[in-house]
């Protein structure tokens, strides 16, 4: 074979680092997001997908909104990568070159005048359930416009974004606008391989597997009964905006009965025996409840700079079904509970053990998760992003109103409660896969939520 | 006011300021430690600007506990302790001597 010559060595080289600067490795946790998506398509048609809405004061241009989205996706092409595995085995994202970048899907509607809130909120159901059109395609937008204002949401794939990285892409889709495109943004995509330390990732697989063994102690938790896997997308949400007061006085409450900065346990022990209402008129008795929760890994000021892919962790907690009626109980148990995992670093545990499971198929990781609780993931989702990633205070020339999420919850469980900040102001929103609550239960939950908040 | 020399040169006054300075160090390990925790630079955190205006929340909070509680050997989740004994870092520093003292 003729040897290559210094130039042709030179030339091969930049080919192949052209070839590696295409791609990201995901980190475990961006594992487990496609293994709950892969689930979450198995049992609904539709993947673990998010919805963020915002509600603008005005009439945005849709020709405009078009027109900055297609810039915006040849500025970051990652938007239309899809998942692969490199020769070392371990998956990454390909991202591919700008002549290849998938178009993002935009729709249009216009409400009549008088038309009520509801009808808005199926819309917005039709959106976040309608699956993506191919494995390229990870964002979608729709504009849904009223006599005087305007909703624009957007809907994306979290195996692309998580909650707060989605705020900030649209943070950024607005510093561009503002910048006519030209702004130099401090986005850092790129992700070692992480193919060292194992023994690091063993023992915190040791770890986790010792949380999850004493979690699964009457395993398994209480759940909602799901019905036979239905191929259609079937998400149903409910909404609670609290005023800036209201939302003053929810912190006050959490200071005084969780204790100082004790807001997040406050919250989840309100959805917890908000739930737990539910679970007991429904005669479903056992002894525990599990829920995990989301923990978003980085501080505010990072976000801007880690928009893309899932910097998450979890919470796993067990909470004794027997007492659930007991605010002040079910309050002790998850502080201690918090504490004991962030003492014993489980966040962290999680992040390096999920690196462990990059090695499996994505068919079998959706069995292995279920696996320690006997099918199930969890009882219900619970996570509070806090104040939101998206800063200004217009989008494309009009105000925000309010900025709120709606996330199809991975299924199992396929039910959550959720919370976020926008400008001081709570949003809840339960999320359920329709069969779970009848409507008089869901407003049961958000009644329950209501009066003790 | 000057305070004459006699109280300055005091063994009263000597245990005050051997305070003040164990004070400071340990406002000075706790504005390190919520840098880390925050991801931001020490330099723009004042001992005395409230936590929650800092960007602490019930997770940063909770990190900050267990980094106090494996640091100065002291137990604070079981210790009744309430808002004012933990509003800034500036208190969090003296009810750490405290109880270290006690």
């Amino acid at each position: 074979m003729r040897k290559l010559n210094k130039i042709e060595k030179v030339l091969s080289l930049l080919e192949l680092s052209k070839k590696f600067r295409n791609r990201r490795y995901l980190t475990g946790m961006d594992w487990i997001v496609h293994g709950l998506d892969q689930m979450t398509k198995q049992a609904t048609g539709a993947g673990n997908m998010s919805q963020i809405v915002l509600e603008l004061a005005g009439h945005l241009d849709e020709n405009r909104l078009k027109n900055s989205l297609e810039q915006l996706i040849h500025k970051y092409p990652v938007v239309s990568g899809h998942a692969a595995r490199a020769f070392n085995l371990a998956p990454y994202w390909k991202i591919p070159s700008k002549k290849k970048i998938v178009r993002i899907p935009f729709n249009f509607y216009i409400i009549n005048a008088g038309a009520k809130k509801s009808e808005i909120t199926r819309l917005l159901e039709q959106s976040v359930n309608t699956p993506f059109n191919s494995e390229k395609e990870h964002l979608a937008f729709y504009l849904i416009k009223t006599e005087k204002k305007s909703f624009l949401s957007m809907t994306f794939d979290h195996r692309l974004l998580d909650g707060r990285g989605a705020e900030a892409f649209l943070g950024l889709l607005q510093d561009e606008w503002n910048s006519n495109f030209n702004l130099v943004a401090d986005i850092s995509i790129a992700e070692p391989s992480h193919l060292s330390h194992w023994l690091q990732k063993f023992k915190a697989g040791q770890n986790v597997n010792r949380l999850l063994l004493r979690i699964a102690e009457n395993a398994p938790p209480l759940v909602l009964p799901l019905a036979p896997a239905l191929k259609y997308p079937d998400f149903k949400f409910s909404l609670i905006s609290f005023s800036k007061d209201e939302s003053d006085e929810i912190i006050k409450k959490a200071n005084k009965k969780a204790g100082y900065l004790m807001l997040m346990p406050f919250l989840l022990a309100v959805s917890v025996l908000s739930m737990h209402r539910i679970f007991s008129a429904r005669g479903i008795t056992g002894a525990d409840y599990v829920v995990s929760i989301g923990i978003d890994m980085r501080s505010p000021e990072m976000v801007e700079k880690q928009i893309f892919f899932n910097n998450l962790s979890f919470f796993m907690l067990k909470i004794s079904a027997y007492k659930s009626d007991d605010l002040t109980f079910i309050l002790n148990s998850i502080k201690s509970q918090i504490y004991d995992q962030v003492r014993s670093g489980m966040l962290k545990d999680f992040i390096e053990a999920a690196m462990l499971l990059r090695i499996t198929p994505l068919a079998l990781l959706s069995r292995l998760i279920s696996l320690p609780l006997k099918g199930s993931i969890s009882s219900f989702g619970f996570s509070y992003l806090g104040e939101t990633a998206f800063k200004s205070n217009k989008f494309m020339g009009q105000e925000v109103i309010n900025l709120t999420h709606m996330p199809r919850v991975p299924v199992p469980p396929g039910i959550g409660i959720f919370f976020q900040k926008f400008r001081g102001k709570f949003n809840a929103v339960l999320s359920y896969k329709q069969e779970l609550l009848s409507d008089d239960e869901a407003n049961l939950i958000l009644l329950t939520l209501k009066s003790v908040l | 006011m000057r305070l004459p020399e006699e109280v300055i040169s005091s063994p009263f006054i000597e245990d005050v300021k051997i305070l003040m300075k164990t004070i400071k160090k340990i406002e000075e390990i706790l504005i390190n430690e919520i840098a880390v925790i925050l991801s931001r630079d020490p330099a723009e955190i004042l001992p005395e600007t409230p936590l929650n205006e800092l960007g602490v929340d019930s997770l940063s909070f909770v990190e900050l506990l267990v980094f106090i509680e494996k640091k100065f050997q002291i137990q604070l989740m079981e210790s009744g302790l309430t808002k004012d004994d933990f509003h800034t870092l500036q208190t969090i520093a003296s009810t750490i001597n405290n109880m270290m003292c006690s």
